[in-house]
């Protein structure tokens, strides 16, 4: 072996350890890791939520540090679609709205296993055990879902 | 020659650490024409399609209007859904295929799932029942290892949802709670882009950044230091961008900052947030592509 030869050798080493530790490097920034302390950095958020944020200006929008990208607009002019329906603020059911979705749950876990039950009756009448036994182990499990259900309407009362 | 040879490493190296590439442009991948096989009439759909590591199989049956009974297998796991969007009941179950023995979601299958979300992308809205599946299959993409693939989400289709369709290309507020803090926090709180938009940076797609810096890289103990993040369809109900499904939401937008927020899917500290969503998809309108 040539020392010409070893040099080519330790070299081709090199770059695939550097290319190694480049891809764990990678392999880590698509979890988050340890970010630096911006300085200078305020008090952002206040103890009640805000009601709506305000668009920041162009300098304080964050902008993509990459070269080449240019950032879009962000208050481009286009057309924003209309809302079909009125958005309307999130609000936890009360105990009369949940009974009856309760009810309605256990009446259609009732009649998934009616229908599952005929797709068992097919599958056995043509000899088709795969599906056979995946349709018996679903009604097994719409059952078990059923009683769960059931027991925690009873509780409710 | 030396020198050549001896630096040949350190120019490669460093030619490769730069930036992650950016996709501006949401992109959806195309599996192939023969990937995805579906049967679907004006009530019923079911199909197979081939992913990288699995073949799933899959269907949803309309059982009257409104209401809909889906599942999906793959990898031994049988998932399945009871639907009745009209009175506004969720009934999930998820267990092993051969006997119903209970079992949580990993990470591969929720990449299967992803692929598969991605591929049913090409039917459009045309049929509601595949719609509804293909969102559904985006959710069960977003569910952690922690979640009970059994579980009943009872919802009010009028009023369990928050649509952000008015804040599209501003900024809004999301939150969640976790260890880092509770709602509302300074470590749990982000300004968030609402936009149909593609992926800023690798990773979980989002560039997160202050007044004054940006960084492709998020922060493990929430949002201490950056105060926007955007990117990658944030506040999209469902993973990443999909042109099909643009509904965005607050509840939606809060479990992205959840998961974007030193969490990531796997997360038990989102489980909440990502309940929360599950209605959001059956109700909320579309904003566009164009938000």
């Amino acid at each position: 072996m040539t020392t010409r030869t070893l040099i080519v050798g330790l070299g081709a080493v090199a770059v695939c350890g550097a290319l190694a530790l480049f891809m764990l490097a990678r392999d880590d920034g698509a979890k988050p890791t340890a970010a630096s302390q911006a300085p200078g950095v305020s008090v952002r958020h206040q103890a009640a939520m805000p009601p709506a944020v305000p668009t920041p200006t162009a300098a304080a929008t964050p902008t993509p540090a990459v070269a080449g990208v240019e950032e879009p607009l962000l208050q481009d002019d286009k057309e924003y679609p209309v809302d079909p329906k009125p958005a309307t603020r999130e609000q936890p059911l009360t105990e009369e709205e949940r009974d009856p979705r309760m009810k309605r749950s256990i009446e259609m876990l009732d009649q998934a296993v009616a229908r599952t039950a005929a797709k068992l009756a097919a599958a056995e009448a043509a000899g088709d055990k795969v599906a056979a036994n995946t349709a018996r182990v679903r009604i097994k499990r719409l059952q078990e879902v059923r009683k769960q259900r059931a027991s925690e309407l009873e509780a409710t009362r | 020659m030396h020198k050549i040879l001896a630096a040949l490493p350190l120019v490669l190296f460093v030619a490769c650490v730069d930036e992650e590439p950016i996709t501006q442009a949401p992109a959806i991948e195309d599996p192939g024409a023969d990937a995805l096989n579906v049967t679907i009439t004006d009530t019923t759909a079911t199909g197979s399609f081939q992913a990288s590591d699995s073949v799933v199989t899959f269907g949803v049956e309309t059982v009257s209007p409104a209401v809909y009974d889906m599942w999906v297998e793959l990898h031994g796991l049988h998932l399945t859904l009871l639907v009745d969007a009209e009175v506004g009941v969720l009934e999930f179950d998820g267990y092993a295929a051969d006997t119903g023995a209970l079992t949580q979601m990993t990470e591969a299958d929720r990449a299967t799932l992803l692929e598969l979300y991605k591929a049913l992308d090409v039917y459009g809205n045309d049929y509601e029942h595949v719609s509804l599946l293909r969102r559904k299959v985006g959710n069960w993409a977003e569910t952690s290892d922690t979640m009970n693939l059994t579980f009943q989400h009872l919802f009010d289709r009028d009023q369990s949802w928050t649509s952000l369709c008015g804040s599209c290309g501003r900024w809004v507020s999301a939150s969640h709670d976790c260890n880092h803090g509770g709602w509302w926090s300074d470590a749990t709180t982000v300004n968030a882009l609402i936009k149909y938009e593609g992926a800023w940076c690798g990773g979980d797609g989002s560039a997160y950044g202050t007044t004054t810096s940006v960084s492709c890289t998020g922060e493990p103990a929430g949002f201490t230091t950056y105060e926007y993040t955007r990117g990658n369809c944030m506040g999209r109900c469902g993973p990443g961008c999909n042109s099909s499904d643009t509904q965005f939401t607050q509840d939606c937008v809060n479990h992205d900052s959840c998961v974007r927020g030193g969490h990531d899917l796997a997360s038990a500290y989102c489980d909440d947030q990502f309940a929360s969503c599950t209605d959001d998809d059956v109700s909320a309108p579309h904003c566009g592509t164009g938000c």
